[in-house]
């Protein structure tokens, strides 16, 4: 066991937090439903503890160019949800096609980097809206 | 999870409008000059779904333009209602409305509308409960269903279709009126309470006509009395619980409603489409087929009607909150 | 009876209803491929268009969306690991090694075989058997629900053998997270931290895209220069001996579906899992399990097309859904004037028949369009990578709104994901989150159902006869292993 505080470790106290706070909102449900969640509430506490002792750790591999890549993506995934919300549904999912093709490394000089985008979005919204009923989310800025 | 929750808090707030949907384009025409949306807050085909989307068939006809009915479902009912409230009153966003609907805010936190969050438009129709017991529980009659309950007080199991559902509420007025306790035993859909009381599991259920009608056929239910003020053409044999004695009548009505501040005319555009579809034989034919009880209110009775609905659901959440 | 049959086969053989057939399973098979997309939402997206058709007709097309899309969710799990539905986990479990070993094409040459085969049968005894199989759907009450539920809860931790804590610890801390929104009796608002959207819970579908696409798009994007990664399935086959040598998984895993199917409470997804143990308990290759293994395919693919015709006995016999889809299956019926009950078997019996035979028949045909679709599903390994991810993205977000179109839905679904990575990396396993989901609110309600009926004395529930053979099957399938290990290590110690 190192000193440091290991990735595992870390994950199983941010566990425990939210599981503490799910604890500290107990009281105010009533009697009657209040036993069955307090039940595993108190199991995962006491098992998140015994895997901090006991339980054996994959050896992580080290913080590298691909981990950078996902924590991008992940960011510009989370950019394309407020996105959505202020430009509608097809002009987000364009850009964020686009810079997802980006992120990735995509040659962008083969036609696929700008047609796929460009295609699934339309296809997507033709299929959703006009085939199957769904209203996909509009823009308020519009 | 913390983290996760503020994120959605931020999330939420900056998204509401979005869900609105809609835009304000001035129409030159009369109302409605283009497409309708109607907002179903259950999911695809259940009764909400069904009944909905079989009035917007007629009243396509009726109002001339086309109507995309919309599920937006979760929470509880209470996302999709949320879109209602704040959509555009332009008359073009509507929505599917409940009995029990009106008094949310008084029974989650965190429901951001109330009763004066909407226009009531006009109610379209209306379900009664049945009452229904299993073949083997020895009972056949309301009377001896309320012997049963005097003798065991508090110890009769009444299956409902979840917690604050028009089932729960059917309950609290029947004990009301008999001075009689049930116990009570929740399901997440009425159609497992139905099949708990089947099954021997529950001793009285309380489905909608509809969801009953397979299990009464199969002769593994027997109904006792219905909840409407009249008879039903489909059970005529069976009565009302008023000729039982008890002096309850109880329907979940389902209406069209609009959000709060809708223009007169367009009120008056949709509450008669509907009063015109609701005379149509066709609609009427195929209503009945779907176990879909035609109920029809114009806007002139309905808004007050909706009123005293609400006075008198939200009296009964008091008093079972105090109960509990 | 006879008659009622010439009259079905009659009624489903014009050639416009064998093209509808065909068209719904085409359609099944896309919603359950795509990641994101489900049987249920297919069944429920085109529930509308099912309202102009005519009622055989539109029987038959729905018929053809809920089979293919139960079946179709297993390409993507073979192919690149992700189920399309939560019923191909297990097979995800399995394919995806088999793949590796350059068996693509015979994974999915018998996951196709596996599905018409149990969807056939399944649709066998929806015909023949409905009204004695309705009978289970009655008598299976609260308290037998509450062990369906622990028996389907106790497969976490055959899931996590080797890794108990860590299995232990997702399963407990999903039966919370399960716990969220309004408690099953009064209706509290439980965990939802004022939030009205999360006064139903988090949305189970949702969670398990996100879950199970996301942390495979991370995996894609953090091997993109792996080279030799494997871009051909191989010729799709499935060997005599791939049925002969396994015809009691056949037919074990089938009859698991279509009584799971049968029970209200439980799906298409449970009755994968479930079979999927089971056919590990009694495999003679264990160690296969995890690393390939065509028994663990067979069982889970059967049991979960084996639910299709299971799930609607009950419903066409007491309107009681016996799955999600069924129970969306159930609106189109009654929108068509076809209340289910005695009555459609006799007044209705033209429709009814027609639906019942071409039942049979969209699951003879589902083995050839699904063959068809796998020689061509097969070309997606060649698509590159960064593609491939950019597109499960974009297909799980307009899934995940779909299902409720609401935002909220699709920001659950990407917490879920990142929350999977998370586990993924410090290897915790993924599919007690799915269990738990699935069976957490079952396994409340039934308790506190049982409890209601029994006055809180649980232990009356001995007194009912399928709760005994449950308790029973839960010993013996804990102890059995035990027992057999001993029996070995007394004659190796012998010899």
């Amino acid at each position: 066991m190192t000193k440091k505080l290991s990735g595992q470790k870390g994950f199983l106290l941010i566990m425990d937090v939210a599981l503490l706070a799910f604890l500290s909102q107990v009281p105010s449900i009533p009697v009657e439903s209040r036993t069955y969640p307090l039940i595993f509430i108190i199991a995962s506490l006491i098992l998140s503890v015994l895997i901090m002792f006991k339980g054996k750790e994959k050896d992580q591999q080290e913080f590298d160019h691909s981990s950078v890549l996902i924590i991008i993506f992940a960011a510009a995934t989370f950019l394309y949800l407020m996105l959505m919300s202020r430009l509608g549904y097809v002009p987000s999912t364009l850009i964020y096609l686009y810079a997802a093709e980006f992120i990735l490394h995509f040659n962008y000089k083969k036609p696929v980097f700008w047609l796929f985008p460009a295609i699934l979005t339309a296809f997507m919204y033709f299929v959703f809206t006009y085939g199957l009923s769904v209203i996909l989310p509009r823009g308020s800025w519009f | 999870m913390r983290r996760f929750l503020i994120l959605l808090m931020v999330f939420i707030t900056a998204l509401t409008p979005v869900m609105a949907g809609g835009s304000s384009e001035s129409s030159d025409g009369a109302y409605p000059s283009k497409m309708l949306t109607m907002i179903v807050p259950n999911a695809a085909g259940g009764g909400a779904d069904i009944s909905t989307r079989l009035l917007c068939k007629y009243l396509e006809g009726e109002l001339g333009q086309n109507i995309v009915v919309q599920n937006i479902t979760g929470g509880s009912l209470t996302i999709g209602l949320t879109s209602l409230s704040e959509a555009d009153p332009d008359g073009y966003t509507l929505g599917y409305f409940a009995s029990t609907n009106s008094n949310d805010n008084k029974l989650f936190q965190g429901v951001v509308y109330n009763a004066d969050s909407f226009t009531p438009i006009a109610m379209y129709a209306s379900d009664p409960h049945i009452i229904v017991v299993g073949k083997d529980s020895g009972i056949e009659s309301m009377d001896q269903l309320l012997e049963k309950l005097k003798a065991n007080p508090g110890n009769v199991t009444f299956g409902i279709g979840g917690a604050w559902s028009s089932h729960d509420f059917l309950r609290q007025k029947f004990e009301d009126a008999t001075g009689t306790e049930f116990l009570r035993m929740v399901f997440q859909t009425g159609t497992a309470a139905v099949t708990a009381v089947a099954g021997g599991n529950c001793d009285v259920g309380v489905p909608f006509v509809s969801e009953a009608v397979a299990q009464i056929e199969a002769g593994n239910i027997i109904p006792i009395a219905i909840s409407s003020e009249e008879r039903s053409p489909l059970f005529p044999d069976v009565p009302t619980l008023k000729e039982c004695g008890i002096d309850v009548v109880h329907e979940m009505w389902r209406s069209i409603n609009g959000p709060a501040g809708l223009p007169e005319d367009v009120i008056k555009t949709v509450s008669d489409a509907i009063g015109r579809a609701s005379a149509n034989s066709d609609y009427l034919a195929e209503a009945e087929a779907s176990g879909m009880n035609v109920s029809y209110m114009p806007y002139e009775e309905f808004k007050d009607f909706y009123w005293t609905n609400h006075e008198e659901y939200s009296a009964m959440i008091d008093a079972m909150n105090s109960g509990n | 009876m006879l008659e009622n049959i010439l009259l079905g086969i009659q009624g489903a053989c014009t050639v416009m209803n064998l093209l509808y057939m065909v068209a719904g399973l085409v359609i099944g098979i896309i919603f359950g491929a795509l990641p994101g997309f489900s049987a249920t939402m297919g069944v429920a997206v085109f529930v509308p268009f099912s309202y102009v058709m005519e009622p055989g007709a539109a029987l038959l097309f729905l018929s053809g969306i809920y089979c293919g899309g139960v079946y179709g969710g297993s390409i993507p799990a073979v192919l690149i690991g992700i189920p399309g539905t939560s019923a191909s986990v297990p097979t995800a479990f399995e394919g995806r090694a088999l793949v590796r070993k350059g068996e693509g094409g015979h994974a999915l040459g018998i996951v196709t075989f596996a599905s018409a085969f149990g969807g056939f049968w399944s649709s066998v005894s929806l015909l023949f058997f409905s009204p004695l199989l309705a009978l289970i759907a009655l008598r299976v009450g609260p308290p037998e629900t509450m062990m369906i539920a622990i028996f389907g809860l106790s497969v976490v931790c055959m899931l996590s053998e080797g890794n108990m804590l860590k299995g232990l610890f997702v399963g407990c801390i999903t039966l919370v997270i399960a716990s969220v929104g309004q408690d099953p009796v009064l209706g509290f608002p439980r965990f939802t931290f004022g939030q009205h959207e999360l006064l139903g819970g988090f949305e189970v579908v949702s969670v398990l895209i996100g879950l199970f696409s996301i942390p495979e798009v991370f995996k894609m994007i953090k091997n993109l220069d792996d080279k030799d990664e494997v871009s051909k399935i191989a010729n799709m086959r499935v060997d005599l001996k791939d049925f002969t040598g396994h015809i009691g998984n056949y037919i074990r895993s089938t009859i698991i579906g279509i009584i799971i199917g049968v029970i209200p409470a439980a799906g298409p997804d449970i009755a994968a899992f479930l079979s999927y143990n089971e056919a590990r308990k009694v495999s003679k290759h264990k160690e296969e399990f995890g690393n390939g293994s065509i028994e663990g395919i067979i069982a889970s693919e059967a049991a979960n097309n084996g639910v299709t015709g299971g799930s609607l006995i009950p419903l066409l016999t007491l309107s009681i859904p016996g799955s999600a889809p069924a129970a969306i299956f159930l609106g189109a019926m009654i929108i068509h004037g076809l209340r289910p009950g005695p009555q459609l078997f006799t007044v209705h019996a033209e429709t009814t028949y027609t639906l019942l035979i071409g039942f049979a028949i969209i699951n003879v045909l589902l083995f050839f369009v699904g063959w068809i679709f796998c020689r061509f599903a097969g070309k997606i390994l060649k698509i590159p990578k960064q593609i491939l991810a950019t597109l499960i993205m974009g297909l799980c977000t307009v899934g995940a709104f779909a299902i409720s179109q609401n935002i909220t839905d699709v920001i659950v679904m990407y917490i879920a994901g990142i929350f999977g990575y998370f586990l993924d990396k410090y290897d915790f396993p993924l599919s007690p989150i799915a269990l738990g989901l699935l069976l957490g609110p079952m396994l409340e309600e039934a308790i506190m159902q049982t409890g209601t009926m029994f006055r809180n004395n649980y232990f009356m529930i001995f007194t009912r006869p399928i709760v005994d053979v449950f308790v029973f099957l839960i010993l013996i399938s804990f102890l059995w292993p035990v027992f057999i290990k001993r029996v070995k290590k007394r004659a190796e110690a012998e010899q």
